[in-house]
């Protein structure tokens, strides 16, 4: 392969799949630690251009996910993942009505409870776009197994959302509008 | 309640906007790692955890070219450059010392017979500014002004050491080894380093014997050859290596890559290219294998800075870690400094960690005026 043509190669993989990752890093160690992961995970991937499979997503997501094991940073990983999960919860959109924010925040809150694992399990494919079987390559076992793991995930998010809807938190005070 | 499945199906629904990267980010990154991809070998197998060191690494010195690239080329009659430089030396026994000056009555000799193990006292700083102003033309001149800023007991317990002994003023340091014409050692030049140099000033005037008067890579170079080397990293390292012979800039032994670095180094403290070669310098340091970027560190007069390391892995005796230090944001090259890595025989009373040689570049730029140039070469020099 020639230089250039691994260069339109890799714009093509960039362009197609960068939005993806970077969206699974932001889910799995916070957007303070996203961008960086994401760049290191686009350099790997043009140094290994003749490895990349014709799954791509897969693959781009096992090396985010080899990136994100790196020992070194992994406090300053806990702290921006618990920053990103806070900032789902209170994040809104001005165009929901009410009880959808409520039910968007409840189900978010569930699954910030969960640990990191189930969490991946449960967002591979619901938020990132991966086909199960992607998914089951991503997190290194058979699909089969890939289901029975996702199973177990899906029946905490269930118990976790259980929770959450019988002790809704309080609500904070908006500013100055007392009901 | 609700079925089991509903919570999982809700998900899809409630993925957060902050998954999304930013049009600016998605830009900037692409931008980075395209810039990166392109000064990478294609398939080098980067070891995984210092991969990300090596984008950041790389992103200061693509960040420094950049800068370079935007830098105006500057205007004058003279390249104008102003360095600090630092160097350590052992001191002499007093015995050793009163020999010297003894030998130095009798004959007016400097040559002392030295026994390389010769237990020294302790270690001493000294510092010297060297200015230049190159006409770069043939038949024109060169102007030096060498001012001695004196010398003072390097380290905290070299003061102990340096007290102990009674706070000399002047001291004897080992110099190089002389030989006779048939390679035999016949001694050890020495000389006397002062706390205030008598005669600090020395100003000399070159004339130009033709216009070669840079010297770049081992070779004299014309201000014309420096603006037509190339702009592209590659061609640039190419240039570099076509000069490569296999010895160092200042003699012995020195790897390709080394040389590569040195010659770049040199390039970026000292020489009047054009805006677009300094950017390709840095880009071509961004793609030397070995090179070694260290982020937030302090030049010798106390800027910001950041080090681009580097080792000669053709010195066997003893190992040393040269760093070029530059200001990434604005491409200005600050200085360079020599770490002892692993003592030598060389300078046995070098510690790993002692910071030899260091140059601060206080000045490089074109400028209109200059001293007078001394009529007689070396009209200046102190006798004795």
């Amino acid at each position: 392969m020639s230089k250039a043509d691994a260069a339109t190669q890799f714009t093509t993989l960039y362009d197609t799949h960068f939005n993806a990752v970077y969206g699974y890093l932001v889910n799995r160690a916070g957007r303070q630690l996203a961008e960086e992961l994401a760049s290191e995970t686009f350099l790997v991937a043009w140094r290994r251009l003749d490895d990349v499979p014709a799954a791509e997503r897969a693959w781009l997501f096992g090396v985010a996910r080899n990136l994100l094991r790196d020992s070194r940073r992994s406090a300053a990983r806990a702290a921006s993942v618990a920053t990103e999960l806070a900032s789902w919860v209170s994040e809104q959109s001005s165009s929901d009505v009410a009880d959808v924010v409520v039910e968007r925040a409840t189900v978010l809150r569930a699954l910030t409870q969960l640990s990191d694992n189930d969490r991946e399990l449960l967002t591979l494919v619901a938020w990132h776009g991966l086909s199960t079987s992607e998914a089951a390559r991503v997190v290194g076992c058979s699909r089969a197994t890939y289901f029975v793991r996702l199973h177990r995930a899906r029946r905490r998010l269930e118990r976790a959302l259980a929770t959450e809807s019988a002790y809704p938190p309080v609500p904070a005070a908006s500013e100055g509008n007392n009901p | 309640m609700k079925p089991r499945s509903t919570a999982y199906a809700k998900l899809a629904d409630v993925r957060p906007g902050t998954l999304e990267p930013p049009a600016e980010l998605r830009r900037r990154v692409g931008g980075l790692i395209r810039s990166v991809a392109r000064h990478l070998p294609l398939g080098a197998v980067a070891a995984t955890g210092a991969a990300i060191a090596t984008v950041a690494a790389r992103h200061v010195l693509l960040t420094a070219a950049v800068a370079a690239e935007r830098a105006g080329p500057g205007h004058g009659n003279y390249w104008y450059t102003r360095e600090l430089h630092m160097s350590i030396d052992q001191v002499l026994e007093d015995s050793i010392v009163r020999q010297w000056s003894e030998l130095k009555e009798i004959t007016n000799s400097r040559l002392i017979p030295l026994d390389r193990n010769v237990r020294g006292e302790y270690l001493i700083e000294s510092r010297f500014r060297d200015e230049s102003w190159h006409e770069p033309t043939a038949g024109a001149s060169t102007v030096w002004v060498t001012t001695k800023l004196g010398a003072r007991p390097a380290r905290p317990e070299d003061e102990l050491a340096w007290r102990r002994a009674g706070s000399p003023r002047s001291w004897a340091v080992e110099g190089a080894e002389l030989e006779d014409r048939d390679g035999n050692v016949l001694g050890t030049d020495a000389h006397l380093v002062h706390a205030e140099e008598p005669e600090p000033v020395v100003e000399r005037t070159y004339p130009n014997r033709d216009d070669s008067i840079y010297w770049l890579a081992g070779h004299g170079v014309s201000l014309q050859d420096l603006a037509a080397l190339p702009t592209d990293p590659m061609a640039l390292k190419a240039e570099f290596l076509r000069r490569f012979t296999g010895e160092g800039s200042e003699g012995g032994p020195c790897g390709a890559t080394y040389w590569i670095y040195d010659s770049a180094r040199n390039l970026i403290l000292e020489m009047p290219v054009p805006p677009g070669v300094r950017a390709a310098t840095f880009r071509m340091l961004a793609d030397l294998p070995e090179m070694r970027v260290i982020h937030d560190v302090v030049d010798p007069l106390g800027r910001a800075a950041t080090a681009v390391a580097m080792r000669n892995p053709e010195i066997t005796d003893g190992a040393y870690e040269d760093r070029l230090l530059i200001d990434a944001k604005t491409g200005v090259g600050l200085g360079t400094e020599s770490y002892v890595l692993e003592r030598s025989t060389d300078r046995p009373w070098a510690p790993p960690g002692l910071r030899l040689f260091w140059t601060a570049v206080e000045a490089a730029h074109w400028t209109d005026e200059r001293p007078e140039p001394v009529p007689d070469s070396a009209t200046n020099v102190p006798s004795g």
